[in-house]
């Protein structure tokens, strides 16, 4: 009885809702995730030092090349693969950080001299990469990381595999550490201060170097993460992060550069902009599904024409709409 | 005979300072001994702030040296002379709007290790500004000027400093809560014993707090003295601090 009423509602279902949407939407949840952890460092970065690090997606190339070398020895083993791949790209990030970064920093050099530092780095990391993968008898500019993929769970006839549920709960535990990490610890704080007004963190007493090392350690580490995921999701080249370049950015200026909520809704944003929202548009419209890739340059362009200070909401603005919609007013506001 | 040698708590002797490479402070030579209540005066641009920048490590310095409880800070991060209890409190941007007014006390008591201390000197400023009680959880940069001043003062005090050197705390600040931010200090120097050196560009304001005054025109040393020498010296408040004139 309850098995014949089951498959009436998905008849049901089938006949109201177009076949391509529940894949299509399940797909958009794992790669907003995948966007979620490829960002959520380069969020950190722009708040802490205020860099745009370009670099940062190389990050993501390395942990996936830590991902296919360490998954020889250890197939299957997420644990291992992620921890490796965290731990190379901090030590990356660390690196890069005291060779190329403090030092332009120290001499008081402006952002653009930054950035266009962080670009060369980029092209350094992705050469050493290409040569390094093209070297030897069996080359890696193609490879693929030895982890299974199979069936976790049917839902609606759509398979879902671990990878999909893997990205999913990775960026919840990242999003969910990092906000305690931010909010909860002293050296969150700490690193919350340094992005709100470094001299005052200094004048306050805060170790800002030792703050900013953790930094590019967690940023660098989570890169890496990304690029293990990603890799699982699709082959790992020499650039495999370069091609993942614009969709982060798109993810952290959708999130005003700056907030961790922002980066999750701009992740997921981006995610079902290159999946959902063209479906939509070709079912609907006919739009070949070739566009997908402009979406995420299109919304950058209207996110900053529109709104250039992000999607992400603002916990006080937020606060003091409630108050009024209550009745309550504004506690407090402006200047003397 | 038996010499009883005391050092001073700050000394700051011949220092050339300033942004890049200019100088803006030309020789000064200066010193604040336990428990004075200094006031530094002097007309708009004088380098004030450039002086007392240079003291905790915010400028170059170019010739001179800084020495704060014997140790020498000439040069040396902001963040280690914070560490030897020299609490300073900017003129502008001197609390951190993005955190909650707590997170700003919080980071304001960095240095203290014993969270058993940096809760009792929570309280203890909180005692001191009640206001900030009811703001706890409110982002700083949403408090009224008044407020934020506090929070500043308040964010200082947690490290226990021996030393607070306040940059014109007043300048946007209504009489009325300008007279109650100077109660406070006053209040700080007497029951808390921090030694206070205060920036002010209304002189006869900080004059009437203070033990001893510096007056700075064009980055040197015009004059030092007591509060009383220096309102009696007509020529030099006809000359340099015109609104003192009575």
């Amino acid at each position: 009885m309850v098995k014949s009423m089951t498959i009436q509602a998905m008849v049901v279902f089938d006949n109201l809702v177009p076949y391509w949407v529940v894949p299509s939407i399940i797909i958009s949840l794992a790669q907003g995730s995948i966007y979620v952890v490829a960002s959520i460092g380069l969020t950190l970065t722009l708040a802490v030092v205020k860099l745009p690090n370009f670099a940062h997606a190389e990050f993501l190339t390395v942990g996936a090349y830590v991902g296919v070398i360490v998954s020889r020895f250890f197939p299957n083993n997420l644990l291992i693969i992620g921890s490796c791949a965290f731990l190379v790209c901090s030590v990356a990030a660390i690196a890069i950080h005291h060779i190329v970064y403090q030092p332009l920093m120290n001499r008081k050099v402006s952002i653009y001299f930054l950035v266009l530092a962080s670009f060369a780095v980029a092209q350094f990391i992705r050469y050493v990469v290409y040569a390094w993968a093209s070297s030897g008898s069996a080359t890696l500019l193609v490879a693929n990381q030895d982890i299974r993929i199979y069936t976790v769970i049917t839902v609606f006839q759509v398979e879902i595999s671990n990878i999909y549920v893997l990205a999913i709960i990775l960026a919840i535990a990242v999003s969910v550490l990092l906000a305690i990490f931010l909010n909860l610890t002293h050296l969150g704080k700490s690193m919350r201060a340094i992005a709100n007004n470094a001299d005052l963190a200094r004048i306050s007493g805060i170790n800002v170097s030792f703050a900013v090392n953790i930094m590019w350690i967690i940023a660098g580490g989570l890169g890496g993460l990304g690029g293990v995921v990603l890799g699982t999701y699709t082959s790992v080249t020499p650039v495999l992060g370069f091609d993942a370049l614009l969709d982060i950015f798109a993810v952290v200026i959708i999130a005003g550069l700056t907030s961790f909520v922002g980066t999750i809704i701009g992740g997921y944003i981006v995610g079902f902009s290159t999946n959902t929202i063209i479906e939509a548009l070709n079912y609907y419209f006919g739009v070949p599904f070739g566009y997908a890739p402009l979406l995420p340059f299109a919304m950058i362009v209207v996110v900053l024409m529109v709104r250039p200070t992000g999607l992400a909401p603002n916990s006080q603005t937020g606060i003091a709409w409630l108050r009024r919609a209550f009745g309550k007013g504004v506690s407090s506001g402006g200047t003397n | 005979m038996r010499f009883k040698f005391r050092l001073p708590l700050l000394e700051v002797q011949s220092l050339i300072s300033g942004y890049g490479k200019m100088a803006i402070i030309q020789g000064v030579s200066l010193t604040i001994e336990p428990g004075d209540f200094v006031a530094l005066v002097g007309p708009n641009g004088s380098g004030k702030s450039t002086l007392i920048k240079s003291i905790v490590g915010l400028t170059n310095i170019f010739e001179g040296k800084v020495s704060f409880q014997g140790a020498d800070i000439t040069s040396k991060k902001p963040e280690y002379v914070a560490s030897l209890k020299l609490g300073y409190v900017p003129q502008i941007s001197n609390v951190f709007t993005d955190l909650t007014v707590r997170e700003n006390l919080e980071m304001g008591g960095t240095i203290i290790k014993n969270s058993s201390q940096r809760k009792k000197l929570m309280d203890q400023v909180v005692g001191l500004f009640p206001i900030l009680a009811s703001r706890e959880h409110q982002k700083a940069g949403y408090l009224s000027g008044g407020e934020r001043q506090m929070l500043a003062v308040g964010r200082a005090l947690m490290a226990e400093p021996k030393l607070l050197i306040l940059d014109e705390p007043a300048a946007a600040l209504a009489p009325k809560m300008a007279d109650q931010l100077f109660e406070k200090l006053s209040e700080i120097r007497t029951q808390l014993g921090v030694t206070i050196m205060l920036v002010e560009q209304n002189a006869r304001r900080a004059l009437s707090l203070s033990n001893r005054g510096i007056v700075l025109i064009q980055g040197k040393k015009a004059f030092e003295g007591t509060p009383e020498q220096i309102l009696k010296d007509t020529e030099l408040i006809r000359l340099f601090l015109g609104e003192l004139t009575v």
